[in-house]
């Protein structure tokens, strides 16, 4: 499978977001600069939950927890879904 | 369609110990648990190596240690040898599950608040996972719309009855005497919401193994021993103590009022077999291992800035995710990566690791570290602080998933993974620490009434289960059915039969439950006819 683009990947994850927020409402549009905790919400451990998805969404391991532990190192661990992007996008094989 | 009225229920209490159950029962608090005790069997249940949730349920889950089922601890490395940490899922047991077994035997399961049950195991019943927040608790659901069934129960809870992480990190940070009552109620609520859940799937679609965990009296014991125990309690309470014992006394009222209405519905005919996972005990000190470790030069400290809780060396789930920076990875052999569950891992070097020993000398490191270990001293009594260690080989089957070395400490304790300037320090007040005996429960048509029995071990629950459905057990099951708890006429009349290995989880092939439009109309009609839906 080729490695997806920058702008397939966005998609990707609003569509994962779509599907885990069946129970909680989220009005607002998503874009690229949305935060996900921030403006989403969202609890720490909801982007773990959200990490899995994607791994299962790509059928591949990512370096979540890494990621996760690097955030935690930053005065703020939120992360636009930007970011979320590059990284996926970094690690993707 | 396999008969269903000899059915099998376990209640599982996270945590339950005899020492703080049977004052509750004296005294008149827990009537219908002091009744199923008198007219049952009563004994103690051993738990795994170490006694910790994740583990000791997915034993009872699968019959088998946590050698051979995969599950070592609420963490796991993000990969083989990575320093970076996950919280365990499904993924990762690595046998077959009752639920799945019973699936393949034509037999129905509900299995409700079990952890590591998400994302779920398709079976024939009903799962949804413990440990799951309210947000994700649809995807850890079987089947896939069981929520939109339950949102339908009157006073069903989404909010509640998921796993709240913020809340629970009160059982390792501790819970403010004026946020105690409204933690305790939450927790007889939560318990309630999973009640709910329970007797509702009872009366709509009976299965043949019902099984619930309520997690409330291991959470409350960590936070509140001091207050439970009665040779713990202050000889002079304040009147806020008193206070938060009669919330405690009200929780474990509630809790009994569960078990006997549970009791009640399932009716004389079912065998119910109440277990907890482990036992609790008290616990006034906190070990600092990685502290030893650097005392013994098998680590040293990260010199990056890890903002590291003061105090009494407590973790939270945010400094365990910070864990990959904590300590300087060229200079590390030796260190324990987690708080919950006294594993000691070794950096070895091709073992995904650049950096540590190399894997000719494995053997006599390991024998090294261990009597270095053996060897640490109580500052003020002078006694060993680590009184058993296992290696991987001992305890787990050699898995390479498994902590290189695991310890239990003097006091039954969690070692701390912080950085501490003396390796033992005082709690700020008792705290409850998991003990290895948990309990064990049962009644039911066979099962002897008032008999005394030895403990038990938690790898006799699946066994058991299986027996009492009237299945054989597999051969590859690590326990025994505990023929001692019936009377020996069952026995003779149906005796213990060893049957066919469990299968491997690649190999498993679950048939589809999928209800057809007949039955799920049925069922709505049922619940129609109950109440439960306009």
């Amino acid at each position: 499978m080729a490695k997806p683009e920058k702008e397939t990947i966005f998609r990707d994850i609003l569509k994962v977001l779509d599907k885990l927020s069946e129970d909680w409402e989220y009005s607002g549009e998503i874009t690229p600069d949305t935060y996900v905790l921030a403006d989403l919400e969202l609890e720490s451990i909801d982007m773990v939950v959200l990490g899995e998805r994607l791994e299962e969404n790509y059928k591949q391991s990512l370096p979540f927890a890494e990621y996760f532990s690097e955030l935690s190192q930053r005065e703020s661990p939120d992360i636009k879904i930007s970011e979320l992007v590059d990284f996926i996008y970094d690690n993707l094989s | 369609m396999t008969d269903k009225k000899n059915s099998t229920i376990l209640i599982g209490l996270d945590g339950a110990t005899f020492s703080i159950l049977d004052p509750l029962m004296k005294a008149g608090k827990m009537p219908c648990l002091s009744e199923f005790a008198s007219s049952g069997v009563r004994t103690e249940l051993a738990s795994t190596i170490p006694p910790i949730t994740p583990p000791a349920w997915t034993s009872i889950m699968t019959g088998k240690g946590p050698g051979n089922h995969g599950i070592f601890d609420f963490f796991r490395p993000e990969s083989p040898g990575s320093h970076f940490l996950r919280l365990v899922n499904s993924k990762q047991i690595t046998c077959e599950t009752i639920w799945s077994l019973l699936t393949r035997q034509g037999f129905q399961s509900t299995c409700l608040n079990f952890p590591v049950m998400s994302p779920p195991i398709p079976i024939s019943g009903y799962s949804i996972s413990g440990f799951v927040t309210w947000r994700h608790l649809r995807q850890a659901c079987y089947p896939p719309d069981l929520m939109d069934t339950l949102k339908r129960i009157p006073g069903f809870d989404l909010k509640i009855i998921g796993h709240n992480f913020s809340l629970e990190e009160k059982v390792i940070v501790g819970c403010p005497p004026e946020e105690a009552e409204e933690w305790i109620r939450y927790h007889t609520l939560k318990d309630r919401q999973w009640f709910l859940v329970l007797q509702y799937l009872a009366k709509t679609d009976p299965c043949h193994l019902s099984a619930i965990v309520f997690d409330s009296p291991d959470r409350l014991q960590h936070v509140f021993w001091h207050l439970l125990d009665n040779s713990c309690y202050p000889g002079h309470p304040t009147e806020e103590e008193k206070k938060i014992r009669e919330f405690l006394y009200d929780h474990y009222c509630q809790l009994d009022r569960m078990i006997a209405e549970i009791v009640s519905t399932a009716g004389p005919r079912t065998n119910i077999f109440i277990v907890s996972d482990h036992g609790f005990g008290p616990s006034y000190e906190r070990l600092f291992l990685n502290s030893c470790l650097e005392n013994l030069g098998y680590l040293t400290w990260s010199e990056k800035p890890v903002s590291v809780e003061e105090g009494t060396g407590d973790v939270s789930m945010d400094a365990i995710r910070r864990h990959g920076q904590l300590l300087d990875w060229s200079k590390t052999t030796a260190y324990v990566d987690t708080p919950s569950s006294n594993g000691v891992r070794i950096n070895v070097i091709g073992r995904n690791c650049k950096y540590g020993i190399n894997s000719s000398d494995y053997g006599s490191f390991l024998e090294k570290l261990r009597k270095d270990l053996e060897q640490i001293k109580h500052p003020q009594t002078g006694n060993p602080v680590i009184t058993r260690t296992w290696t991987r080989n001992e305890a787990f089957s050699g898995s390479e998933l498994a902590p290189d070395l695991t310890i239990q400490l003097w006091d039954h304790g969690l070692v701390s993974t912080l950085k501490s300037n003396s390796i033992i320090k005082s709690r700020s007040q008792c705290t409850g620490v998991h003990y290895p005996n948990g309990i064990f429960m049962a009644k039911g048509p066979g099962i002897r009434r008032g008999a005394k029995v030895d403990i038990l071990n938690i790898l006799d629950v699946a066994p058991l289960l299986l027996y009492s459905l009237g299945l054989p057990v597999p051969e590859d099951y690590e326990g025994n059915v505990p023929v001692d708890i019936f009377d020996p006429d069952v026995l003779k009349k149906k005796p213990v039969k060893r049957g066919e290995s469990t299968l491997p989880v690649d190999n498993l092939s679950i048939p589809s439950f999928e209800m057809e439009k007949e039955e799920r109309d049925e069922i709505i009609d049922r619940l129609k006819g109950l109440g439960y839906l306009d």
